[in-house]
């Protein structure tokens, strides 16, 4: 068990013991990872802001019935997850819902580049047009940095699987950034 | 290219590649047109996603997020200091054992009858293995919520209006939906969000699952065999990681997703091809991606 495991496994017992300092440890160590997972997944602030809230709700409601079989994060981040497949497919189920017309941030604050670097919008689109399976293996690795073994246990797939989803993801990813490229579609200049 | 080249391009792009497979990388570079434009292509990902950085909170959602989770945990007051729960010692051993036994004899034979020749008739017998062992078998429907207080076991869903202090569940005070009994004692919801539980009552109930119970005994029957049965079941679904074929002559979408112990499941609702019968809800472990038991339905 890595440092930060045993950190967090005892920042729960704390918690569940009544310590509310240990939630506020538990938040930094960990909101920004899962509002990044929930951003680049549903690609809207305010939709990405609502499922950390319900992430965190969840795993803190469910504390108490955290077995300890994996890694606190590795739980909270498949749960964030699966929140966000959750979130996708109620959008999904309501077509007359309207979508977001643009990716504006909630809080004007966030443009400032050092306190919340956003998402660029040529990624955003990029990852956006992945198939979600795709889009969320090279959100988990790639952009936010987990480890294969913590992403297949996220994902509940393989090791084999998330590497095969991240390598053509990645090459999905660069196909639609050339697409998305100012220059795509425009005739070239013959030499 | 197939997944073992494009995993050596993939992995000589990041920097993760293994040393020893380094040189034949790069000989596949060099011989290879598709495998420079495969790996030109992992660069211009790898820079863009090193470009875009991480996505921060700003300061004022952070401040907002936080203060709306204390609000709705109830923390604004620090409560008294309470001894961490701990689980009541379960004999997990013997469990497992007993519920493989069950599950054996009352879901996986019929269900193996019924994906060998997918009859109405075996349908039906899965629909009255599931219901047969509810009434008669009470210990086995526990298993799902093994460990846990009695008070628990009894616990509605909750709900968002019910913020109870922490470790302090809602007392029952009305009969519990279909939809809250077949999630009451789940270790938490995975991808179900409380605001749908009417909705998935609505969908039990359309597809004639009026007693949700019935699942939550097949779910904790599983439970306890997960390991010993996925071997047996081979029929796959596309879903996630479940790459295989979706059954011939079906197609259908997921309807609930849930967590029981470490296990996830989905409950998939197939819609038969016209003509043919089977069943209409699956439930299938996203783990080993093995079927769980189905239930028959409109065929």
């Amino acid at each position: 068990m890595t440092a930060r495991a045993t950190e967090d496994q005892e920042l729960v017992n704390r918690y569940l013991s009544g310590d509310v300092a240990a939630f506020t440890e538990l938040m930094s160590a960990h909101e920004d990872r899962v509002f990044g997972i929930c951003l680049r997944m549903l690609r809207d602030r305010e939709a990405a802001l609502d499922a950390t809230q319900e992430t965190f709700l969840t795993v803190f409601r469910k504390a108490n019935r955290f077995g300890g079989r994996s890694a606190f994060s590795t739980w909270l981040y498949r749960v964030a997850v699966n929140t966000c497949y959750d979130a996708l497919r109620r959008t999904r189920r309501r077509p007359t819902d309207p979508l977001p017309e643009h990716t504006d941030p909630a809080d004007p604050s966030s443009e400032d580049g050092f306190a919340s670097a956003d998402v660029r919008p040529a990624i955003e689109d990029a990852l956006a047009a992945l198939p979600m399976e795709f889009r969320a293996a090279v959100t988990i690795v790639d952009l936010e940095g987990l480890a294969l073994q913590t992403a297949a246990e996220m994902l509940g797939v393989p090791v084999g699987t998330v590497k095969s989803r991240v390598f053509r993801g990645r090459k999905l990813l660069a196909e639609q950034l050339g697409n998305l490229s100012p220059d795509a579609g425009l005739p070239r200049d013959e030499p | 290219m197939n997944d073992h080249d494009l995993a050596l391009i993939a992995q000589l792009a990041d920097g993760t590649i293994d040393p020893k497979d380094e040189p034949a990388a790069r000989a596949l570079l060099e011989s290879s047109g598709e495998a420079r434009a495969e790996y030109d292509a992992q660069l211009t990902a790898l820079a863009a996603i090193r470009a875009a950085g991480p996505a921060l909170l700003s300061p004022v959602e952070r401040s907002a997020l936080r203060e709306s989770l204390i609000t709705q945990l109830g923390l604004e007051t620090a409560p008294e200091p309470q001894p961490a729960r701990r689980r009541r010692a379960v004999p997990w051993g013997g469990l497992a054992v007993a519920a493989a036994a069950l599950v054996g004899v009352v879901v996986l034979a019929p269900l193996l009858s019924l994906l060998s020749t997918g009859s109405d008739s075996a349908s039906d017998t899965i629909a009255g293995a599931l219901e047969a062992p509810a009434a008669d078998a009470p210990a086995a429907t526990g298993a799902g919520d093994a460990g846990l207080p009695a008070e628990e076991r009894s616990a509605p869903a909750e709900t968002d209006d019910q913020d109870a202090p922490l470790g302090a569940l809602p007392a029952q005070t009305t009969a519990p939906s279909p939809a809250a009994l077949f999630f009451d004692g789940l270790p938490y919801l995975g991808t179900i969000g409380v605001d749908e539980l009417p909705e998935l009552e609505s969908e039990l109930q359309s597809l004639s699952i009026d007693d949700a119970s019935q699942w939550r005994l097949s779910l904790a029957g599983r439970d306890g065999a997960a390991e010993s049965e996925a071997p047996l079941l081979d029929r796959f679904f596309a879903r996630d990681g479940c790459a295989a074929a979706i059954p011939p002559g079906f197609a259908g979408e997921a309807v609930a997703l849930a967590e029981v112990s470490n296990v996830t499941v989905v409950i998939y609702r197939l819609e038969p091809s016209a003509g043919a019968g089977g069943p209409v809800l699956l439930l299938v472990e996203l783990d080993t991606c093995s079927e769980l038991a189905g239930s028959a339905g409109g065929g």
